[in-house]
């Protein structure tokens, strides 16, 4: 052995970011904006899925995880909608086209899209959790030959929270596409749906009800639904889809447990013997019931 | 391979092998306490007596290092500075159940994305075990199927008798760093043979508790909803020393820190699932947000989900958890209770 020997380590360093330019800058709501970033020449992401994410880093400030809202292998950049919410995310509100973010990943195991294929799909999301989501809907019409219909259910807190108001604009006008908006009170000057994504699956709280019995009732075995939002919201229409008697490994939740390293060693995410963010972020509901309950 | 090594060479021994690399021992403090630490005189290294509160994890996993350095140029984007630690290092006196949690950590480390600070810390890591003949009536790793004198992951193990230590050569590191040391050592004789099987029994005659925990095995999930939780985390205080002393405990978290606008460094820490913040989601919603909650997390990691993950128990009933407890919950008593919980049901 020799004393104090430095070789350079040829070893991958996964805790090392690499640094993607933000071309451009969008307000979606008060709190939440999204970022398009072009990934440098020959980083292109291996295999991306919707659902994975990314560890977003800001020298000096830190870093954080985030769900990628799309990929576009033909300029290829990501999407992220980013909510302001901590250090990271509101010192990330202030950056500005040209400007650089610091990107891990992508992590996670995302959706399952191939079993996905010539299905059905109903995607559930309360709030931000339309973000991980919209990675599944950009897919959908990237290759809809290969999937039947698509419904989306997105359930706000209030009118000024809804995300991605232009887009929902432009997927109401895609064929074989049902776009359904619930906020969770009444308002002034609100005409659309009103009660908590929740009760989607209850008739008597919400018109969007029907949306998902349209399928469910003749088709269960030829739809896939996938939900994201908090516990409280994914755990409330699994009740009624058990009710419903729907096949659970036809449900797909994404969880978000809090994490640090998104590679499965900072121990933050750990679910019984699963890290949600090696192990998921997206389980099945038949995985889900193997976990304990701490998500 | 097996020498010996005479009593009054010891000295001499520890001089040779500092030269090759930082040596850490338990050594003497101010205190009289011992502690894991790098030798500056090698008169303070005290390899017998009971094994230090602090294991010598934080020689492979330090409390606190820092990942990357950055200079941040314009418009946020930084050039990275990996700051690996590759000088070469031995450490000595690790009792066996210290070689299993780092045999364990190493194997978490390794698993699917790869931790380079620790591994590359391992590769110039050279670690000589010590068959423990002076168990504390905290310790109980033969309740985990362990007994004091296992090599695990050593390069050389290391044994004492009245008048000569025996070395046990068991890798090729071990092989290089004892060629260095030539002149000093001995051929061990087929009489040594015995040695350590013979304080193997001798120490875990001295073990105050045995709850054999290898018989329910994979079955431990089955106290998750007991109430034992409650009886233990009634007293807890949540002050995370249990896991901070604990060898097998791998959890950090990171943050930033800047000496200039423009210069600063990525660091991790040391964190603990005891800590509320813990799992708390940016939403407020707080996936185990009671002591009772959190407490069982940390002794079902131990006992079922780390054999979920790796096979391996995350315990290795060195007891210092029992021992920095500073409102003395007993981790014997707990596993005790749990066994009792999976063996015949709560009552």
């Amino acid at each position: 052995m020799e004393k104090n020997k430095k070789t350079p380590s040829s070893t991958h360093n996964p805790y090392v970011p690499f640094f993607a330019q933000i071309r451009e800058v969008g307000q979606q709501t008060a709190t939440v904006k999204h970022f398009r970033v072009e990934l440098p020449k020959g980083n292109v992401p291996k295999n991306f899925i919707p659902g994975q994410f990314y560890q977003i880093s800001l020298p000096g400030v830190g870093e954080v995880p985030i769900s990628v809202s799309d990929y576009d292998p033909t300029n290829n950049t990501l999407l992220f909608c980013i909510a302001k919410t901590g250090v990271v995310t509101t010192q990330i509100h202030t950056l500005q086209k040209g400007d650089y973010l610091g990107l891990r990943g992508p992590y996670g195991n995302g959706f399952p899209m191939e079993q996905f294929q010539g299905k059905h799909l109903v995607l559930v999301a309360g709030g931000i959790g339309l973000v991980p989501l919209r990675s599944v809907i950009e897919d959908y019409f990237r290759h809809q030959d290969q999937y039947g219909e698509l419904e989306i259910l997105f359930g706000a807190r209030n009118s000024q929270e809804i995300i991605y108001r232009e887009e929902m604009k432009q997927w109401r006008l895609m064929k074989n596409t049902t776009c359904k908006i619930t906020i969770d009170k009444h308002e002034k000057g609100w005409d659309g749906n009103v009660g908590f994504v929740c009760n989607l699956v209850d008739k008597t709280y919400c018109d969007c009800s029907e949306v998902l019995f349209h399928h469910l009732s003749p088709e269960k075995n030829n739809t896939v639904i996938l939900i994201v939002g908090p516990p409280v919201m994914f755990q409330s229409i699994l009740d009624n889809l058990s009710k419903m008697q729907f096949p659970d490994d036809s449900v797909y939740v994404s969880l978000e447990n809090h994490m640090k390293c998104g590679i499965g060693k900072c121990g933050h995410c750990n679910c019984g013997s699963k890290y949600v963010c090696q192990d998921g972020p997206i389980f099945s509901w038949n995985e889900l019931k193997t976990l304990v309950k701490e998500y | 391979m097996r020498k010996r090594l005479k009593i009054n060479n010891l000295h001499a021994f520890l001089q040779e092998i500092q030269k090759q690399g930082s040596l850490i021992a338990p050594v003497k403090t101010n205190t009289e306490e011992r502690e894991f630490m790098p030798v500056e005189k090698i008169s303070q290294v005290a390899l017998e007596g009971s094994n230090p509160l602090r294991s010598p994890k934080e020689y492979l996993f330090p409390q606190m290092e820092t990942m990357y350095q950055y200079h941040i140029q314009k418009e946020g984007k930084a050039t990275i500075k990996e700051t690996l630690h590759q000088e070469p290092q031995i450490i000595i006196g690790i009792r066996p159940c210290d070689l299993h949690a780092l045999s364990y950590a190493k194997e978490f480390y390794s698993t699917t994305h790869k931790d380079v600070y620790i591994l590359e810390r391992w590769k110039h890591t050279t670690l000589i075990g010590w068959a423990c003949q002076t168990p504390l009536n905290t310790c109980f790793c033969t309740s985990l199927g362990d007994s004091p004198v296992d090599s695990k992951c050593a390069d050389i193990m290391m044994a004492k008798t009245d008048q000569f230590y025996i070395l046990e050569v068991l890798t090729a590191k071990g092989k290089d760093l004892v060629e260095t040391v030539g002149s000093l050592l001995e051929d061990s004789p087929d009489a040594d043979d015995d040695i350590i099987p013979t304080i193997r029994r001798q120490t875990e005659a001295m073990i105050r508790e045995k709850v054999d925990l290898l018989s329910i095995k994979g079955r431990i999930d089955s106290a998750y909803s007991s109430s034992i939780w409650k009886k233990y985390s009634d007293t807890c205080i949540a002050c995370g020393a249990c896991t901070f002393n604990c060898p097998t405990c791998t959890c950090f978290d990171t943050a930033d820190q800047l000496e200039t606008c423009q210069d600063g460094c990525r660091y991790r820490t040391w964190d603990t699932c005891q800590n509320y913040a813990f799992t708390l989601h940016a939403s407020g919603h707080n996936p185990r947000g009671t002591r009772e909650d959190r407490l069982r997390q940390r002794v079902m990691h131990k006992y079922h989900y780390s054999v979920e993950q790796l096979g391996l128990f995350s315990c290795t009933g060195c007891g210092r958890c029992t021992r920095s407890c500073p409102v003395n919950i007993d981790m014997v008593s707990i596993i005790k209770d749990i066994k009792e919980v999976v063996s015949h049901g709560e009552e």
